[in-house]
């Protein structure tokens, strides 16, 4: 069983490699050129935009439920799971941000704007800077955990907002392109197929990243355990 | 659309691939640098070791 699970992890990341370069087929090769507007070749930004955007709201869904049953349980397999989760989640809300502003740039002629989704993405970018400065400097690791699972619950509420803030308030930023508040005639069915596409491939790689973080995150408690032994065998011997 | 805007297309791809594989390069470092530790502390566990059974002997 366990070399079944070996294998598949071995797997996992050339199995990752090869949908991406797939993907990035789809993307440049097979989805059409939207030629109905100004925006042509440059809406493929967009896949990958959405694609990393929709990580970036499921990462804090995993730090949520995670926070949740750390909080219920004290289990630190799931403060764990929360930490790694916020920092790869970090990645990719920096990405959408970078991403997004290019995006604007090429098509609003302006890197920045105080647009509804903008702001409540930024929002959600400045909850993962906090939550991952709160684990950093906190001197006693499991009032870190406790306060960075009350955050990781509470700045949760943002996720829905940025959902569904192209909808309430009308900005520049485009309509909700897929999930149920999506208008199914918005977008080319090609192009909403491969947008989907690149939103499981990146949610695979997502699974890859927080994977390798919660092994390191394991060496980390592992190291921090056998030096407190170690500290409290030297004292013992000096007693 | 006009061609000076794919530099913003090139750049998307570019800078995304970019981060991931420093976040890739930044964790397999810290790894080794993590295994590297472990070896030194059960180098140091294992002299502790040693000196308070030839201390007892």
């Amino acid at each position: 069983m366990k070399m079944i699970g070996r294998l598949a992890g071995g797997a996992f990341l050339p199995l990752v490699a090869a949908l991406m370069v797939l993907d990035l087929y789809l993307i440049f090769i097979h989805a059409p050129v939207a030629t109905a507007d100004h925006r042509f070749n440059l809406q493929r930004i967009l896949y990958f935009h959405v694609g990393i955007a929709w990580v970036s709201l499921i990462a804090f869904a995993v730090i949520f439920v995670a926070s949740l049953v750390y909080l219920w349980r004290r289990d630190s397999r799931w403060d764990a799971l929360a930490h790694s989760a916020a920092e790869v989640g970090f990645v990719f809300a920096s990405l959408v941000l970078i991403t997004g502003s290019l995006w604007g740039k090429g098509i609003w002629d302006r890197w920045w704007t105080w647009e509804p989704r903008l702001t409540t993405m930024l929002i959600l970018w400045l909850i993962y800077v906090a939550y991952l400065m709160l684990r950093s400097f906190a001197s006693n690791p499991n009032q870190a955990a406790r306060f960075s699972a009350v955050l990781g619950i509470i700045g949760f509420i943002d996720v829905p907002i940025i959902y569904f803030a192209a909808n309430w308030w009308r900005g520049l930023h485009p309509e909700v392109v897929s999930g149920p508040l999506a208008d199914t005639g918005s977008l080319d069915p090609t192009m909403r197929w491969v947008m989907l596409f690149t939103a499981l491939v990146f949610t695979l790689l997502f699974s890859y990243l927080v994977k390798e973080r919660m092994s390191v995150r394991s060496m980390e408690d592992t190291l921090r355990r056998a030096k407190y032994t170690l500290g409290a065998g030297l004292g013992r011997r000096r007693l | 659309m006009p061609s000076e805007n794919l530099p913003y297309l090139f750049a998307v791809y570019s800078v995304t691939w970019v981060l991931f594989f420093a976040y890739v390069f930044y964790v397999s470092r810290r790894q080794r640098d993590l295994e590297r530790e472990i070896k030194d502390l059960r180098a140091a566990m294992k002299s502790v070791d040693e000196d308070s059974s030839s201390s007892s002997g």
